[in-house]
């Protein structure tokens, strides 16, 4: 969680999604705060936070987050995907629980059902489980839970699972057996039956796509835009998704853009950087896999276009989540919650529902304009955009001094027209550099012009200075 | 007025790959309002002078009323012939005890495919053997469960033998919900079989 996202929390107080919690609070109690979340929509716990919202800060966070890592495993049923991570608040530590809604509810904790009800973790009434019951099963089964037909276990990669097991045992993410891969599956819900589930099949496949087809991934690259009449390369991945997600790096680091080289006046050295940072490329592709909505036949394609890499993935954003709200603190909606467990204990996700905005973030510190989501009931597109697309954005330590001075005066005052800025600068610069100023400040996005001709104001657009 | 005291519900189940689901149906029929006795959590009452089976045998007996769910895992706690799942089960028909059944679809369908194979017309056991396979693994999960429906007395005058088939967890807790969540209704029920 980002500090001003922490402030914003913190200030709102408690809630139906907001629990805080003063530090040696035992794992078994925070144990039924963590049910409550997964059975009533999902929430955050502020450990370290007290009732009033003062930051008093925990003892030992390391040890705590451990533990609670450790612990909570033991002291919930069924499984559950929540993170556990801790931050520095005013030199204060302070450890974050973040869970998303459960999709297997009724959850359990120390032999009870808990809910929310107002800020606080309540055993759950007679009618209130009956109702969590009904709504339950008034859902069909989820497309990653339903049996693979025509698979069996055999036909998972065996030494992808136990590779995995042993990862998820190394990080401390999953208590058992390094050896015991059966318990891993039957655990996450992967095998069932005597058969396969189809998110089994998905992350663990030798070929999912054999009997999965929508589980192959395309790569596309459009020199000439979506228009031209050639692809550079049309790529097909059919591996799984554990294995697809490396090879999908591998052939992005090739293809996607190339090196960007940029000199300055100041710094004389050619200054080479991959145009789309690579954790962020990682990241969108990531999203779009455990996302994804995989009940649809449709794939994901990557296209690499000559001013944009746009990843499109079947199903819509989840219901109440708009492309906005990716880009600041959201809540975490796994649509496919078992798939996503296993890229966690896999180490692929670190913190749920934080992914969409180090997206953001990777992009703002390579100078990239910010990417573009756009979502439809049966697709999201997450756009990635290269300098030359006309979206370059320069930080403002980039401009010079009579370009942050435009600025400044534009933010504090009305708009400006050329003439304004003309005499702002004190006269001593042509009308030509004025012109010049002003057209770079809105190609950088840091100015908005408005009107024509004499007429032309430049205006602040709604965006914060870097 | 003091409130009565919980009817005490025995849970009967294997275990194995079963263990949250198990723990999700004890807290569903807990915050029903029952003393759930389960030996998975522990809940069963122990006579240190006794076995396990003799342990698991009187709760059975002792409960007011019982919950079986036969799976198509027949458990490792074998003692003889019999499991103590098995047994539980045979005492709580044995006793007559007001009693609910879950049967798993696969032990239906494996039921239906293996009858002709497994056993003859009397319902007594074949010399069939059934080999190593992902879906049944023990012949003595349909036995178990012809205990439960009384397979062996004629259906006109069998009584308690309902068992609902379910397929996942979601079709199980709606079954327990609309059979178990009115503990009023099931104390009458018990009241009136506790009657000679």
């Amino acid at each position: 969680m980002k500090l001003e996202d922490f402030q914003e929390v913190i200030a709102k107080g408690e809630s139906k999604n907001v629990e805080f919690k003063t530090g040696g609070v035992p794992p078994e109690v925070i144990a039924k705060s963590v049910c409550a979340f997964l059975n009533s929509g999902g929430g955050r716990i502020l450990i370290g936070v007290g009732d009033k919202g003062q930051v008093v800060g925990v003892k030992d966070a390391g040890v705590t987050t451990r533990r609670l890592q450790q612990r909570l495993p033991h002291l919930i049923s069924p499984r559950a995907l929540w993170t556990v991570e801790h931050m520095q608040v005013d030199k204060r530590d302070i450890v974050i629980v973040e869970v998303p809604e459960g999709m297997d509810k009724p959850y359990v904790a120390g032999g009870a059902i808990y809910l929310r009800s107002g800020k606080d973790a309540v055993p759950a009434s007679r009618d209130k489980i009956s109702a969590l019951i009904q709504k339950g099963t008034g859902t069909s089964q989820r497309w990653e839970r339903q049996m693979a037909i025509g698979a069996d276990r055999v036909d998972l990669d065996e030494k992808l699972i136990r590779e995995t097991v042993r990862m998820a045992v190394k990080s401390k993410r999953w208590q058992g057996s390094s050896n015991n891969t059966d318990a891993f599956l039957h655990g996450l819900g992967l095998i069932a039956n005597g058969g396969v589930t189809n998110a089994a099949l998905i992350l663990f496949g030798k070929r999912p796509s054999q009997l999965l087809p929508q589980a192959r991934i395309r790569l596309l690259v459009m020199p000439k835009g979506k228009t031209g009449n050639r692809y550079a390369l049309d790529k097909s991945f059919d591996s799984c998704l554990l294995r697809v997600a490396d090879e999908i790096s591998a052939t992005l680091s090739l293809h996607a853009g190339g090196v960007e080289s940029r000199f300055s006046a100041e710094h004389w050295q050619r200054d080479d950087r991959q145009i789309y940072p690579m954790t962020a490329l990682r990241e969108g592709v990531m999203n779009a896999l455990v996302h994804r909505d995989y009940s649809s036949s449709g794939s994901i394609t990557i296209s690499i276009l000559p001013d944009s890499l746009q990843i499109s993935n079947p199903g819509g954003l989840p219901e109440g989540l708009k492309p906005a709200d990716l880009k600041r603190d959201h809540p975490s909606v796994p649509r496919n919650p078992d798939i996503a467990h296993v890229c966690f204990l896999r180490g692929f996700i670190e913190k749920v529902g934080r992914g969409t905005q180090r997206i953001v973030e990777d992009c703002r510190e390579a100078r990239l304009h910010d990417p573009k989501w756009q979502s439809s009931s049966l697709e999201t597109i997450l756009t990635f955009f290269t300098p030359a697309s006309g979206f370059a954005q320069t930080l403002v330590e980039d401009l010079n001094d009579r370009q942050q001075k435009i600025l400044a005066a534009i933010q504090e005052h009305k708009p400006l027209s050329a003439n304004d800025v003309a005499k702002l600068l004190g006269g001593e610069v042509t009308d030509r550099t004025v012109r010049n100023d002003l057209q770079t400040l809105v190609n950088g996005q840091w100015l908005v012009r408005r009107g024509r001709g004499r007429s032309t104001l430049y205006v602040r657009p709604k965006k914060e200075l870097k | 007025m003091s409130s009565p005291r919980k009817l005490k519900l025995m849970v009967t189940s294997t275990v194995y790959h079963f263990e949250d689901q198990l723990k999700q149906i004890c807290a569903v029929l807990a915050g029903f309002g029952y003393e759930v006795w389960n030996s998975h959590i522990g809940t069963i009452p122990v006579h240190p002078g006794r076995s396990n089976l003799k342990n698991c045998i009187a709760a059975a007996h002792d409960c007011d009323l019982f919950l079986g769910i036969i799976r198509p895992v027949y458990g490792s706690g074998k003692v003889g012939k019999r499991s103590i799942t098995h047994e539980e089960v045979r005492e709580a028909v044995r006793r007559k005890k007001p009693r609910w059944f879950l049967v798993h679809r696969d032990v239906m369908c494996a039921r239906q495919l293996l009858k002709p194979y497994a056993f003859k017309s009397d319902g007594t056991r074949t010399k069939f053997k059934l080999k190593k396979n992902p879906v049944l693994d023990d012949l003595r999960v349909l036995e178990l469960y012809h205990d439960a429906i009384q397979n062996n007395i004629s259906p006109s005058r069998r009584k308690g033998h309902w068992a609902q088939e379910y397929s996942d967890l979601p079709e199980a807790l709606r079954y327990l919900d609309s059979q178990l969540k009115d503990a009023r209704r099931i104390r009458r029920i018990c009241q009136e079989m506790k009657k000679p």
